[in-house]
């Protein structure tokens, strides 16, 4: 055949091939038949491809046997071939985890597998398997690195998060919290958990730097649901009944027995000035005359309960999400006006105005109401414990007639005089109010196929009124002031504004190269008052009014803060050949908390994976990504701090604080490496190394007060460092249309040092138990330490006058413990714990049989202490059931003396440093779904569940739960302190269900 | 359309980066605008009045010396007060520990309050003294504020000098960066400035015309007030200073005199208690839960009550006392009451117990706050005039007249007369009942006549923290 020939039969194949081009129609949809605008068509081996519109529709030029390849992130690709058909239906499987897709940190929409740092991302699978009260409870044992701490159990107050290591030695350690596009400061138990569709954490400034100086402790992005996934509408009813309980076994006890003498009828023997006449052994195995179970009358079982609705809808242009919840937590008092109510309106509406403009708006109201006792020392919490049980505490007042006896203890001549818990309980209490509205509203123009241009506004404002009110009346005469009655009103405004506008490109550059590019500008306005007024005597008995404080006890204050941020990022994401993964972040804020000589700081990140399993093929190994980042993020200076100020009050000014016009942000470097493996579809491993380092600490520092006035000055003045192991495994057992059992492990372990501090050593925290100096784990209790070996005696102090008793201690001739002394003869100030774990590890499994499914989460917390100051204090009275020596053998019977040396003065001592590893039941849920269902011809299906909180515990712990922070008293991840605060509970339930 | 739409996004953010990050604390003034304008002055020496109250009359130092001297007892911890009250074998009359100065202290309130709040005073007077020399005012005003800026820097190193070994002493013309932890001085030079600012005060409102002080709560401080105070507080700062019998024989008594005599103090340097910030320790030192009279002071007035308190009980009913001494008794209008069984524990020790409490201001105490304050009686300072009359020799008729005034009307069976050989004792009676409701009195009393507990501290140290700041070694005292 000629060249020629060969010429002309190409020509002819050639226009014959063109002339079996056609327009293929197509639709993609997931496995529910919900459209997935946005996904990918690309004929194979060649560059040309389309995407799908908002109904999921496709269109495309091919001819027969051209092989299409549909993807979509967060979906298994699929890959037909064309055939005769014109219309096609692709339906889209849900991907492994692995192949989620990331919006936070980076460029631009992005698959998890090309992440180039570690994202924790967590499902609406997993949030509804025990939907917490609030986002923070909900992220527990979800994501490797990330600690929910629930340091009290006060119905209202959302949990604690720390991601890895600490980052402020202030104990600031929450990561940034942006809801929807808003960032949030304030309560998050404001927000309903059942509103989540998913969320996304990045655990520290390896991956937080796009969010600059306020994103040193990790970024939490949570995004709520949008819309129903089929055209159409779709109504969500949930309810959830139970009640909140501490189990009898946790519950505190007193002791039995004291140490008083008792004549033969069994009465006290009182001396001549009134008082009791101890024993003359001053051992407590006498029992008392009359035994009363206080604490019966303290805590009891109370309700909970949830409901929520949601609408859900999607036409062809918009999509839309109402709903409306109702929570009550009465908590575990018993008095039926403590407790919590929250209700939420959430409306989240996108709308597409042209096939270029986008506009997408989330509006989220709520509205709480908290009735809260007092808390901490001489509360309710500390009185109980230290109350004698001969005193009656149910019997009413002679006075008038009134509900428990205000100084029932008192009255029996006991040495101290706590008053009465149940009269403060039931006369003093604080009321909060607060209403809030968080908005994201969203402008998306898609300029080009490849470029989007986005304009966000968005706030967050909340009025908080908090009341005390002590009518008049008040018998206890240990608080007179409020003898006469007591009203304060607290009112707070706080306004949050912040506009950001986004350039994002997104474009192949050719088939192997992708970059993902954004420019950021976000201006942050930030305003927060407060006004208080009061009075500390009242006119009209019951009037609850400020025009009813009487004009000599009137109490007035204000208070404002402002703070603006205006900064500039710029994200680069490069992939090459789906396997070489970089990013490149700067970040330039601006912000009035820093000093106006160093008013601007500049953030980045550069991080880079390889994705060895595309590389090579390797049996087994589905995925495999190796990857390291390093970035830099910050934290925020106290409003005040930069200032010298005076404090104005009754009109007089007086020195606070010398201002510092150097004062900088928290400064976060941050190095990370880590690995993503998935092993088949059974095994997806994820192993992340961090180290951080936290320099310009932001401390107040003691200055000569001599020169100036001045005690104090704001300074950048130390480093804290910490070191972050973190794996987690899951194992996908059975993936079956029936049967599905899948595992989750979790494993973290951080180690966390004060390596710098440019200020002399500083004691914090509850009671000041707490120490921070150069060179010393972060998280250490200072004070007396018992001897437990004789090798520790002194050089004054012969070995031979002392012995180790049965609890392991030095005692003398007298059995009185001994302590550690130091050169001047005074007792050591040492180390005696750390709060540090050795590590943490949750478990948590889901598995489904048909309709019937169940999920647990376990909490295990390994190593590591807590101060119990609860139990010190009774030691003080002596009311601690380790004090009852009836049933010791009779030669480790210890007289009262040994146990008051023990208690110390209430300084921080050994003795009450205790284990605080625990293992914990912290969600199980058994489901059951009824399916085929119809309620006027819609499908319905309802869902039946039995769910439990913090129901099972394992400790070594002598008080209620080593979990334990003080509220309001610096670092709640890391100062674990029993101080009579408010102590978690269980929560029992059951959950009713119904979606059509 | 485009041109639209990129105008909506570029109009908010032109607007947005104009705005400042300049941004005011609003809430909280600084140096510049508290210091703008004279009448800004009054105010900032009315906040230096109330640090000087803040620095003394509340439960740190207070309750602490009130135990300190013996003169009030508590075992319970706060306040520093089982620490200083707790003495070694034998019971209840051992040696006294040295105070815990150290930054891990676990009472470290009662050192650091007043050091740091009497040196807020004092800092702040002298900024205004500088300042009313730069400013354009008349005389009449630069009188009066330096009056009054003169008389709260008296106060206010009167008290360090009395309360702490050593201190820092400048003045306005003292180049204060400069200054040094060398630069420290014994209480006698701190002392000395206390005193040479108290004279400055007087020859400031003597060449002023009017002076109107609001800056004690609940009263106004006029011209002859003032003066009244400042020489009365010389008097008194100047005797209180002695550190033993030996340094109090050498004060120059005629010096006291003179100065009582000039300020003639008719009335009590009373504030008043608004339960917001204007409060003091009364509220602790009265309520028999907390503290009590200690039984050195009920052996003081009834012998046949055993001191220290007796380690297996009370012999005897206690309710003798009210023979020996008007003011005590069983009713709410006795100054000390009978109140049973002390609320501490005995392991603590038992020498700490007493039955009897503070009772003059449990007014005060059950109203949460509210009511009158005295800092300074007029009573306490003719008890100083009698006493300068008994060491000087020169008038023991109307010594005994000042001491009777009370004693007798309290009605004890024996007055004092001119020719007792322990009128100085009678004196001393007086001073123990009578004043013991300011801070310190009765430990700068018991101080003056050696009669603290054995190693019992003479004055505090200056903090470890503060000690710290200057790079000094800690130090204790006591002990």
């Amino acid at each position: 055949m000629s060249k020629h020939t060969y010429l002309s039969l190409l020509l002819i194949f050639s226009i014959s091939a063109f002339a079996q081009k056609r327009v293929i129609k197509g639709t993609v949809v997931d496995e529910e038949n919900a459209p997935l605008p946005g996904a990918t068509i690309i004929i194979q081996d060649t560059n040309y491809g389309v995407s799908t519109d908002i109904e999921g529709d496709f269109y495309i030029d091919a001819k027969e046997g051209d092989v299409l390849v549909i993807s979509y992130l967060g979906f298994q690709t699929q890959i037909i071939t064309i055939g005769d058909d014109e219309n096609y239906i692709i339906k889209l499987l849900t991907g492994t985890e692995l192949k989620e897709i990331v919006l936070t940190g980076v460029a631009g929409k992005t698959d998890l597998r090309k992440v180039s740092f570690s994202v924790g991302k967590v499902n609406e699978t997993t949030l509804q398997q025990v939907p917490g009260v609030d986002p923070v409870s909900s992220l527990r044992g979800k994501v490797a690195g990330v600690r929910v701490i629930q340091g009290t159990g006060l119905p209202g107050v959302a949990p604690s998060i720390r991601i890895r290591g600490s980052s402020s030695l202030l104990g600031i350690q929450d990561p940034l919290i942006i809801l929807d596009g808003t960032i949030l400061d304030g309560q998050l138990a404001d927000i309903n958990s059942d509103d989540i569709e998913n969320m996304e954490i990045l655990k520290g400034s390896a991956a937080a730097s796009l969010y600059g100086s306020r994103a040193a402790n990790g970024v939490v992005q949570i995004f709520t649901k949008r819309g129903s996934r089929k055209y159409g509408s779709q109504i969500r009813l949930r309810t959830e009944i139970g009640f909140n309980f501490i189990p009898k076994s946790r519950q505190p006890s007193i002791t039995q027995s004291h140490n008083y003498q008792l004549d033969d009828s069994g009465n006290y023997v009182r001396g001549s000035d009134g008082g009791y006449v101890l024993e003359d052994d001053r051992i407590a195995d006498n029992p008392f005359p009359v035994y009363y179970d206080n604490l019966s009358l303290f805590y009891s079982a109370n309700s909970m309960h949830n409901q929520s609705l949601q609408i859900l809808n999607r036409t062809q242009t918009t999509t839309t999400n109402l709903s409306i919840s109702n929570l009550s937590q009465d908590g575990i008092l018993n008095f039926d006006h403590f407790g919590f109510e929250r209700q939420t309106v959430r409306l989240n509406h996108d709308m597409k105005i042209s096939d270029r403009l986008k506009l997408s708006t989330s509006t989220n109201l709520s509205s709480i109401n908290q009735v809260e006792p007092d808390l901490g020392a001489s509360s309710p919490f500390f009185t109980i414990l230290l109350t004698p049980p001969h005193a009656d505490l149910s019997a009413p007042n002679e006075e008038d007639r009134s509900s428990f006896n205000w100084n029932a203890q008192q009255e029996t001549g006991w040495p101290g005089s706590e008053t009465n818990p149940l009269y403060t309980l039931a006369n003093e209490f604080t009321q909060i109010a607060r209403q809030r509205v968080i908005g994201n509203y969203k402008l998306i123009f898609f300029a080009t196929n490849y470029l989007t241009v986005e304009g966000a506004y968005s706030f967050d404002y909340f009025t908080t009124e908090t009341d005390f009110f002590v009518d008049k009346g008040w018998l206890n005469s240990r608080i007179p002031i409020y003898d006469g009655g007591y009203i304060t009103k607290e009112r707070s405004k706080s306004r949050k504004d912040n506009l950001q506008l986004t350039a994002s490109l997104d474009k192949d550059i050719t088939p192997y190269f992708n970059i993902k590019a954004k420019l950021f500008y976000l201006y942050d306005d930030r305003n927060e008052h407060e006004v208080f007024a009061g009075g500390t005597k009242i006119g009209i008995t019951g009037l609850n009014n400020l025009n009813n404080v009487t004009s000599d006890s009137e109490i007035i204050g204000s208070d404002t803060a402002d703070f603006v941020e205006k900064s500039f990022a710029g994200i680069i994401d490069l992939d090459i050949k789906d396997r070489y993964l970089t990013s490149f972040l700067i970040r330039r804020d601006g912000n009035s908390l820093f000093g106006p000589e160093v008013r601007k700081k500049t953030f980045y990140r550069i991080s880079g994976a390889w994705r060895l399993s595309e590389e090579f093929t390797i049996p087994y190994v589905e995925e495999w990504k190796i990857r390291g980042s390093v970035g830099t993020a910050g934290l925020l200076p106290p409003f005040a701090a930069q200032f010298e100020t005076f404090t104005v009050s009754e009109g007089s000014a007086e020195k606070n604080t010398i201002g510092n016009t150097r004062l900088g942000p928290f400064f976060s470097t941050e190095i990370e490496f880590g690995s993503n493996i998935q092993l088949g579809n059974f095994i997806s491993l994820e192993y992340n190394y961090s180290e951080k380092k936290t320099e310009g600490q932001v401390l107040p520092v003691d200055i000569p007060v001599e020169i100036d006035g001045f005690p104090f000055q704001w300074r950048n003045a130390g480093t804290l460092e910490s070191f972050t192991n973190e794996l987690s495994v899951s194992f996908n057992w059975i993936r079956t249309p029936d049967l599905y059992l899948d595992t989750t492990f979790l494993f973290e372990s951080t180690n966390q040092y004060v390596t710098e501090l440019f200020r002399p050593v500083w004691q914090l925290g509850p009671r000041n138990s707490f120490i921070v100096q150069a060179g010393k784990v972060y998280g250490i209790y200072i004070g007396s330490k018992v001897l437990t070996s004789l090798d520790q005696l002194d050089e004054s102090q012969n070995p031979s006058d002392y012995r180790i008793n049965d609890e392991g201690y030095v005692v003398d001739e007298n059995g009185i413990p001994v302590f550690l002394l130091d050169e001047t003869g005074n007792k050591a100030q040492v180390q005696v714990g750390d709060i540090n774990s050795d590590f943490n590890l949750s478990f948590n499994s889901i598995f489904r049989y048909r309709n019937f499914s169940a999920f647990m989460l376990w909490d295990w917390k390994q190593g590591g202490n807590v101060y119990n100051q609860t139990k010190q204090t009774t030691f003080k009275e002596l009311l601690h059931p380790d004090v009852d020596q009836v049933n010791k053998p009779l030669n480790e019977r210890k007289s009262t003396d040994y146990y008051s040396a023990l208690y110390n003065i209430n300084a921080t001592t050994s003795h009450f440093v205790e284990d605080a590893s625990y293992l914990k039941l912290r969600e199980l849920n058994f489901s059951y779904v009824l399916t085929d269902l119809r309620i006027l011809k819609n499908e319905v299906s309802i869902k039946l569940s039995l769910i439990g909180r913090n129901i099972l515990q394992f400790d070594n712990y002598s008080g209620i739960d080593p979990e334990v922070t003080v509220r309001g008293n610096g670092d709640q991840t890391n100062y674990f302190y029993d101080g009579y605060g408010y102590p978690s509970f269980s929560t029992i339930s059951g959950g009713f269900e119904l979606n059509f | 359309m485009k041109k639209i739409i990129y105008l909506i996004f570029s109009v908010p953010f032109l607007f947005t980066m104009c705005d400042s990050l300049e941004v005011k604390n609003l809430a909280q003034p600084i140096r510049d605008q508290v210091l703008s304008t004279p009448e800004d002055y009054q105010s900032n020496l009315n906040g230096a009045a109330y640090q000087w109250f803040n620095a003394l009359f509340k439960s740190e130092p207070m309750m602490t010396l009130l135990v300190a001297a013996d003169v009030g007892t508590s075992s319970w911890g706060f306040h520093g007060m089982r620490e200083v009250g707790t003495v070694g074998p034998p019971y209840g009359l051992g040696s006294h520990f040295p105070i815990n100065n150290s930054v891990t202290a676990s009472y470290p309130e009662f050192l650091e309050i007043p050091y740091n709040r009497l040196y807020s005073a004092v800092t702040s007077a002298t900024d205004i003294i500088r300042a009313v020399e730069g400013a354009d005012i008349d005389s009449e005003l630069e009188n009066q504020y330096n009056a009054y800026a003169h008389f709260l820097r008296g106060l206010a190193y009167g008290y360090l000098g009395l309360i702490f070994d050593q201190a820092l002493v400048f003045d306005e013309k003292t180049d204060v960066k400069s200054l040094t932890y060398d630069d420290f001085v014994p209480y006698d030079k701190v002392i000395e400035q206390s005193l040479m600012d108290f004279d400055r005060a007087i020859e400031y409102a003597e060449a002023s015309k009017a002076i109107n002080i609001m800056g004690f709560n609940g009263i106004t401080i006029d011209k002859t007030m003032l003066i009244q105070l400042a020489n009365s507080y010389y008097a008194k700062i100047l005797v209180h200073s002695a550190r033993s019998s030996s340094e109090t024989t050498t004060i120059d008594w005629n010096k006291v005199l003179e100065k009582i005599n000039k300020g003639n103090l008719e009335k009590d340097f009373t504030v008043f208690g608004n339960t917001n910030k204007w409060y003091n320790a009364h509220l602790r030192s009265n309520d028999g839960n907390l503290m009590r009279v200690d039984q050195k002071i009920v052996n003081m007035v009834d012998s046949n009550s055993p001191y220290p308190y007796p380690i297996n009980g009370y012999p005897s009913d206690e309710l003798d006392l009210p023979e020996k001494d008007a003011r005590w008794g069983s009713s709410s209008a006795h100054k000390y009451r009978y109140a049973g069984a002390a609320p501490f524990r005995a392991n603590r020790g038992i020498y700490f117990f007493s039955s009897w409490k503070f009772n003059e201001h449990e007014q005060f105490r059950l109203s949460g706050g509210l009511g009158p304050m005295p800092l300074l009686k007029a009573r306490e300072v003719r008890l100083f005039k009698a006493e300068a009359l008994i060491r000087l020799g020169t008038d023991l008729e109307l010594a005994a007249h000042i001491i009777n005034e009370t004693r007798v009307e309290a009605g004890m069976k024996e007055p004092a007369t001119s020719s007792d050989f322990n009128l100085l004792d009678k004196l001393f009676y007086e001073r123990y009942l009578e004043t013991n409701d300011a801070t310190g009195n009765g430990f700068f009393d018991r101080r003056r006549t050696d009669d603290l507990g054995d190693k019992q501290f003479l004055h505090f140290p200056v903090p470890a923290r503060n000690l710290n700041t200057w790079g000094a070694e800690l130090y204790t005292t006591g002990g």
